[in-house]
């Protein structure tokens, strides 16, 4: 029996989902989310993200394989385990006669909570989830964004120590994207917080710990940076305003570069192995300089975790294939 | 931004009770609670119009009068019944049983507030029947038999109510589980008459009412008849429960 105090959040081995014998949401996979990280699940529409967050909930069971929460076996009776749980659902849905005061009453009342800290939690909510405008509001009349929002709130209420969020930036707009990945921020200086997302952009933003899964198969779980130093190349865009091609002739006979790729308005160049990335930018823009042509923008590895995520995608495919031929 | 501490007091009832407010809130808005409500009260003064010559038999009366109210009533206890666990349940996974509840919390709230329902409008449609029949009609009536059959049409209601849950939570489709229930209700007096158990189909308790009301039913029919839909009611609850516990969302 582990120790509950020192026992990793989630746990989670050999886990499985099997829909009606039909469909395999799951094949086993291990989870551990150390207490205190900010762990970003990524992965394809169909991954079994979704699945993934419901059976760590307590709301599907796992076909087989076992889910511990804080040392503790999750289950969906374990009531008293979702009270240390602050879940959000990908696009929410609450009774729609309701308002969001009503609401966060009844969520606060189910959590245990006495009505004063009801009343003024919900008061701190709605105004830090920018709902105070809609507080009176049915929430039928919501809009996806705003359902998010108040899911945010109703995931606060009971002042969780583990937050299991699935795409909490769901019909956001940029300013409401950027208050949310700032809010995951915030509460993982003091809690565990889980998040999964589409974009990975935030991911990067805000994750120290990330997790790839695809196809049901956990193909990458640990930090995120060691997640990126498998794809570093030392890679340089630079979008330009003028004829690239003029550029990519004189950089040919360039010892810094290795692979020049020019593919209108963007310049990709892949660096020697070993080459000084400050030189080799510096030399590289005295280049476009000399060729006449305009910089509009450089960028230099900026999307290392897109990369990383799709060349370990493409990594696993391509081993799935082969491990298939080998069975054959 | 949110900060707050982290302290959260023990539970003991606090889920269900909340739940069940939140239910007994939701049945107050409901049109089909509403409707029933006036339904009931108005049709329960029609046997009062009925005896105030003194020409009617009680007994006949409101044998009659309980019938013809546990049928129309019958078919919205089905409802309400199915409909507790079989509607919205995205609603119930996304905000409910995400949070500090169990599946058996939920059910039960869902189970006691339309038990409690049943048993409040079909008080509030006999009771007052029942002391304006017996001081302005023919009385044949005794006190025993008259609380017996509303007692027993009562628990009819409820038994209809739990069949409606049970078979919501298990079809988790609310109009299919109500047209079972009607087409059950439709066969039931051939399958138990074939069964030689008459005293369990609804029918033949109707049948039964003025006899019951009048107390010429004899003591063992009247108890294996409390007894059959008593017993039903709370396996039909205890299979909703198990069934709703082992529902994957």
């Amino acid at each position: 029996m582990p120790d509950t105090n020192t026992a990793p959040a989630i746990e989670a081995t050999g886990l499985t989902k099997i829909f009606q014998d039909k469909a395999v949401a799951l094949s086993p996979i291990d989870l551990t989310v150390r207490r205190g990280a900010i762990f970003g699940l990524i992965g394809p529409n169909g991954a079994g993200k979704t699945t993934a967050f419901r059976m760590l909930i307590g709301l599907q069971k796992p076909t087989a394989g076992e889910i511990m929460i804080f040392g503790e076996r999750m289950h969906a009776n374990a009531s008293d385990l979702r009270k240390r749980i602050g879940y959000l659902p990908t696009a929410p849905r609450f009774p729609a006669s309701a308002t969001p005061i009503e609401h966060l009453r009844f969520v606060g009342q189910v959590s245990g909570l006495d009505d004063d800290l009801v009343a003024s939690r919900s008061a701190v909510l709605l105004r830090d989830l920018d709902l105070l405008g809609a507080a009176g509001q049915r929430i039928g009349t919501f809009s996806t964004g705003m359902n998010t929002r108040l899911g945010i709130a109703a995931s606060l209420m009971n002042d969780p120590e583990l937050l299991i969020w699935d795409e909490p930036t769901t019909g956001l707009d940029p300013v409401g994207r950027r208050q949310v990945t700032d809010l995951i921020k915030s509460l993982g200086k003091t809690r565990t917080v889980v998040v999964s997302t589409h974009v990975l952009g935030d991911v990067d933003r805000v994750c120290d710990e990330v997790g790839i899964l695809y196809r049901g198969r956990m193909i990458y779980s640990g930090p995120i940076g060691e997640m990126k130093r498998r794809v570093q190349s030392n890679t340089i865009e630079l979008e330009l305003d003028g004829d690239g091609s003029r550029v990519v002739q004189r950089g040919a006979s360039w010892e810094l570069g290795g692979d020049w790729e020019w593919q209108s308005p963007m310049l990709r160049v892949t660096l020697v192995d070993d080459a000084p990335l400050a030189t080799a930018m510096s030399q590289l823009l005295a280049l476009v300089a000399d060729e006449g042509v305009a910089l509009i923008s450089i960028n230099s590895g900026g999307n290392q975790l897109e990369e990383a995520f799709l060349k370990r995608l493409d990594e696993d495919r391509k081993g799935s294939i082969l491990s298939g031929w080998g069975d054959g | 931004m949110v900060a707050f501490t982290n302290v959260i007091p023990p539970m003991s009832m606090t889920a269900l009770r909340a739940l069940i407010n939140a239910e007994v809130v939701a049945m107050q808005r409901s049109w089909l609670v509403r409707a029933w409500v006036v339904f009931a009260l108005i049709t329960s003064l029609l046997p009062v119009l009925m005896v105030t010559d003194e020409t009617e038999y009680v007994s006949e009366v409101i044998g009659g009068w309980l019938g013809l109210y546990f049928i129309a009533s019958a078919i919205i206890a089905a409802i309400i019944g199915a409909g507790s666990t079989a509607q919205d349940t995205d609603v119930a996974a996304d905000t409910i049983l995400t949070r500090a509840v169990t599946r058996w919390d939920y059910v039960n709230a869902k189970l006691l507030t339309r038990f409690a329902c049943v048993i409040v409008v079909h008080a509030a449609a006999t009771m007052p029947l029942l002391f304006f029949a017996r001081r302005f009609g023919l009385d044949d009536a005794t006190t025993v038999g008259l609380l017996m059959a509303t007692i027993i049409t009562g628990m009819m209601l409820l038994f209809v109510t739990a069949l409606g849950v049970a078979l919501g939570t298990v079809l988790r489709n609310m109009i299919a589980a109500v047209v079972i229930i009607m087409i059950v209700f439709t066969l039931q007096g051939f399958i138990f008459d074939f069964l030689n158990m008459e005293f369990l189909s609804s029918g033949a308790v109707i049948e039964m009412l003025p006899e019951m009301i009048r107390g010429e039913l004899g003591d063992w029919q009247q108890t294996r008849i409390v007894l059959a839909f008593g017993l039903g009611t709370v396996a039909l609850s205890a299979a909703a429960s198990y069934a709703f516990d082992q529902r994957e969302f």
